[in-house]
């Protein structure tokens, strides 16, 4: 089973069995409700379960969600308060097959991704944005439904950020009933369109009939009142064509408050397809220029996201986010002069070696 | 008071565009459509101050309606359709 | 190539160049022969970026995607029509007709500073408020119009009290249109504890603006300047904002507006022509002019502001920028449908209802009992209804409209039905003669042609877009 990792300890002993627990320390007030997990600590007194594991207190505190794993003897932070961005997989399903996949698709069970999804989710009780990803989250519309349910029976009111192709959005009914049980909740719809039109985006997706269904689902969505946050991997496909997808967006849907332009992560099939996908980002520039100058027209936002802060000409640093996760990002050598450094993402642990870029070596603003 | 005559073939344009090119004739003009078989014969009567200035204004102006009877003929369709679709769709929505 | 289709859309010429606009509110700038291209289907003689361009914003589309551009189109433009039948946020209440200053375009039927039986009684307070409560979502514009609000001081204080009961839970905004005679300090306190913003009248020169805007008490340029200076020194929590109305006589004036109001250090400039309705003929004929003469003098304006590079945002420019860039549709007098009720709802001072503030103009000239909506007296859920109100409003589809169903213009242009009726007689009237017509025509053409042909125009206007969204 695959998860978005925070952080992946150690385990050298526990009388845990697998699954998932909350981090007690006991010096937080913590009230158990009918979903409460079970508590874990490295103090037999303070918790239900205790692990033997050196670095845990340092990265964990009260109220974390944790999971165990005793065959590989490993703690994976799940949910963390210390984190920046918090992500739960649901379902590694995908009726996508998009070129630069970062978590390719398989077709293994996600039951238990959803349960463990909603149980953490419920139990961290967080006002912080959680990210809910995939595979496809919606790809089995009742379950994601049910997952909602659940959330929503626990009086979890936690604002989730959920990545979504849209397709089953271009089910009118499907998207009345994800749009009225989330009606009390903050939700940010993350859904990526790759392409102006329907030749482009399906393939950049792999898929026949992809841009139809985002296309149909974007309507249905965004005219429902959803805050939707369109997102463009920027491939050599399709970097000539930014601004004709931000001129689709603008003239097709109700107004889309943010598209954000992300950077290729070198991460899965992306890594395996780097050669024929990969544009530099100074290549790009004059295109994303592009967009955030239309965009600023109507208001709407752009952002940037993976992108070495070197390569944003100022007037599009507005834009600019670090948005590299800290525990997966790097700096090169060619960094240690810089005096950006603080306020720049770096670069993608996993694009060391032949996946850097070295053309931004050179850049020298 | 003076007269121009201009003709316009009948496939180019029908009846309905042409008077809407002359919509936007100077309204102190007189103009009268004459059906001479294959072609429509529009007689413009203006001041003779203005009789070169409106005819090739009235030219002008046919010519671009004989652009939008041509798109029309495929598009026209299309357009009533959307907003009689949208317009039943915001009234089913009340 | 061969396998594209044309999506229905409307034409107009510029002078190398042809606007082509579509029910989706979108637009392409195109040269004459991209456009011939387009026309004759030799898609593949039009460079690829404008291709591309016009594909993104639903004009043509592979054959395969026609069902659903075609449903793209209908969702965006019944999004576009819902938008412009939301509830009005812009309610104008008449304090009095009273007024102290002898505006010669005054379409207002004012009376005299001393005339009984012209003010609105406070009474009536809660029954405005009421309507308004009816009326209105969560957003509220109340604005005091006249004659000169200002005179009759206590009912705007009452009405902003009781109005910030009423409306507790709604986000409510006040400003006053005055022209500053019966200004002092205690009413600059109150209106700066209030949070209350102030619409002036700033015509030009002392010698423009007293021409225009005489009063027989005071000078009232200096008036308007000293108030002005006394505001941004004393007063600067004050938000307040000034118009020009433009006469025959602004037209001699050049560049005088621009400097009043960067002498001023005004930040933002307002140009307003005015209408020809309301005024007896020979009126018109000493204050009026041609569209031609008015856009002259309007590009002359914006010609001076982008050469001298001036920090000041026009905002008749701003207000066409936003309609065609983003439709918006909070500027009254360009919308379709209506304007009428849905862009704003006047309460006059004789307890009358009225749909805008030209029908509360217009009654006070011709008294016609169609242009009232209803009696403040009346029960708001009561009141809404009536036949005219419907009739008038169907008028105001601009899609249908001779003259306008075929102008590139029209997804950014409105129906202004009073506009009409008071002109013409009708509430569409003949568009070749219309004035509203031909001055939007002008000042559309104006601004695509300056945005798209010259880049320190561009930059301008991008600016004025990204500042004042």
């Amino acid at each position: 089973m695959l998860l978005e990792r925070i952080n992946e300890l150690k385990l050298v002993e526990t009388n845990a069995p697998d699954g998932l627990y909350r981090v007690n320390f006991g010096q937080t007030e913590h009230i158990t409700t009918n979903f409460s997990l079970p508590s874990i600590s490295t103090d037999i007194d303070t918790a239900e379960y205790y692990v033997l594991c050196p670095e845990f207190s340092s990265s964990f505190s009260d109220g974390d969600i944790v999971f165990i794993n005793s065959r590989r003897k490993k703690i994976i932070g799940f949910l963390c308060k210390s984190a920046k961005n918090n992500t739960v997989l649901v379902t590694e399903k995908c009726d996508n097959l998009c070129d630069f996949c970062s978590q390719p698709p398989n077709e293994n069970s996600d039951t238990h991704l959803f349960i463990n999804a909603a149980q953490a989710i419920i139990e961290f009780n967080s006002k912080d944005v959680v990210g809910i990803t995939g595979g496809e989250p919606t790809i089995n519309k009742s379950k994601f439904l049910k997952f909602i349910d659940m959330l929503n029976i626990a009086n979890n009111n936690t604002p989730l950020h959920i990545l979504t192709n849209g397709r089953a959005f271009s089910d009118v009914d499907f998207c009345k009933e994800v749009v009225r049980k989330t009606k009390n909740r903050d939700v940010v719809w993350g859904i990526p369109l790759h392409g102006h039109n329907q030749a482009l985006h399906d393939e950049c997706v792999s898929s026949k009939g992809a841009f139809k269904d985002t296309v149909n689902g974007l309507i249905n969505l965004s005219y429902s009142g959803a805050y939707i946050e369109i997102r463009t991997v920027v491939t050599k496909k399709n970097y000539r064509f930014l601004k004709n997808i931000t001129e689709l967006i603008n003239s097709s849907f109700a107004f889309i408050p943010v598209h954000a332009i992300m950077n290729l992560e070198p991460k899965g099939w992306a890594k395996r397809n780097f050669d024929n996908l990969y544009i530099s980002a100074t290549d790009q520039i004059s295109y994303i220029e592009d967009c955030v100058v239309y965009s600023g027209l109507i208001n709407q936002e752009v952002v940037l996201f993976n992108y070495p802060l070197c390569t944003i000409p100022d007037n599009l640093r507005g834009s600019y986010r670090k948005s590299i996760s800290d525990w997966k990002n790097y700096y090169p050598d060619f960094c240690d002069n810089c005096n950006e450094k603080e306020l720049c993402g770096g670069f993608f642990v996993s694009s060391k070696g032949k996946y850097l870029d070295n053309t931004i070596a050179r850049i020298k603003l | 008071m003076k007269n121009k005559i201009l003709k316009v073939l009948k496939s180019n344009i029908d009846e309905l565009s042409l008077r809407k090119s002359l919509y936007w004739i100077n309204t102190e003009c007189l103009w009268e459509i004459n059906d001479e078989n294959e072609c429509w014969s529009v007689c413009l009567s203006c001041d003779s101050s203005n009789i070169e200035k409106e005819y090739m204004h009235l030219n002008a102006l046919v010519n671009d309606h004989i652009i939008r009877y041509k798109l029309s003929s495929n598009l026209q369709t299309t357009r009533e359709r959307i907003i009689s679709n949208a317009l039943s769709k915001l009234a089913l929505d009340e | 190539m061969s396998d594209l289709t044309k999506l229905p859309f409307n034409f107009r010429r510029l002078h190398n160049s042809v606007i082509v606009s579509n029910l989706a509110g979108q637009h392409q700038f195109l040269s004459k022969e991209e456009f011939e291209y387009l026309v004759e289907s030799q898609y593949q003689r039009i460079p690829q970026h404008i291709l591309a361009s016009l594909e993104s914003k639903n004009f043509i589309c592979n054959n395969s995607e026609v069902e659903m551009r075609t449903k793209i189109l209908t969702s965006k433009y019944a999004s576009r029509v819902y938008n412009s039948l939301l509830p009005p946020s812009l309610f104008l209440v008449v304090p009095t007709l009273r007024c102290d200053h002898d505006c010669h375009y005054c379409q207002v039927s004012r009376v005299s500073e001393s005339a009984s039986g012209y003010d609105l009684e406070e009474k009536h307070i809660n029954d405005i408020l009421h309507h308004i409560n009816f009326l209105s979502r969560e957003y509220i514009k109340i604005e005091f119009q006249g004659g000169e609000p200002l005179l009759n001081f206590s009912f705007v204080k009452k009405f902003v009290t009781k109005a910030r009961e009423v409306l507790a839970n709604k986000k409510v905004e006040f400003v006053i249109a005055t022209a500053l005679g019966p200004i002092d300090s205690n009413k600059l306190d109150w209106i700066q504890d209030n949070n209350i913003q102030l619409s002036v009248s700033l015509d030009g020169s002392e010698l423009i603006h007293n021409k225009n805007r005489p009063s027989k008490q005071i000078n009232s340029f200096k008036n308007t300047v000293d108030t002005i200076t006394k505001i941004q020194n004393s007063y600067k929590n004050i938000d307040i904002s000034a118009l020009s109305t433009i006469t025959k006589e602004s037209l001699s004036a050049q560049t005088d507006i621009v400097e009043t109001y960067t002498k001023l250090n005004l930040k933002e400039l307002f140009i307003r022509p005015l209408s020809p309705y309301g005024f007896a003929t020979d009126t018109w004929s000493k204050l009026g002019y041609t569209a031609d003469e008015f856009m002259k003098f309007y590009e002359d304006t914006l010609d001076y502001i982008v050469r001298s590079k001036i920090k000041v945002v026009e905002f008749s420019a701003l207000l066409h920028l936003k309609r065609i860039f983003s439709q918006s549709t909070t500027y009254v007098d360009l919308k379709s449908p209506a304007g009428i009720v849905f862009g704003a709802v006047c309460f006059d001072y004789n307890g009358n209802i009225f749909g805008s503030d030209e029908s509360r103009m217009l009654w006070a000239t011709t008294k016609s009992n169609e242009l009232i909506l209803g009696k403040i007296s009346s029960p708001p859920k009561e009141t809404y209804k009536n036949q005219n109100t419907l009739a008038l409003l169907k008028d105001t589809f601009i899609e249908v409209n001779p003259g306008c169903s075929e102008c590139a213009y029209s997804q950014y242009c409105g129906a202004d039905p009073v506009h009409h009726l008071s002109t013409q007689g009708d509430l569409v009237g003949h568009k070749k003669n219309s004035f509203f017509c031909e001055i939007e025509t002008k000042m559309f053409d104006f601004v695509f042609n300056k945005y798209y042909t010259d880049n320190s125009y561009k930059k301008m206007f991008n600016n004025w877009l990204g500042e004042c969204c």
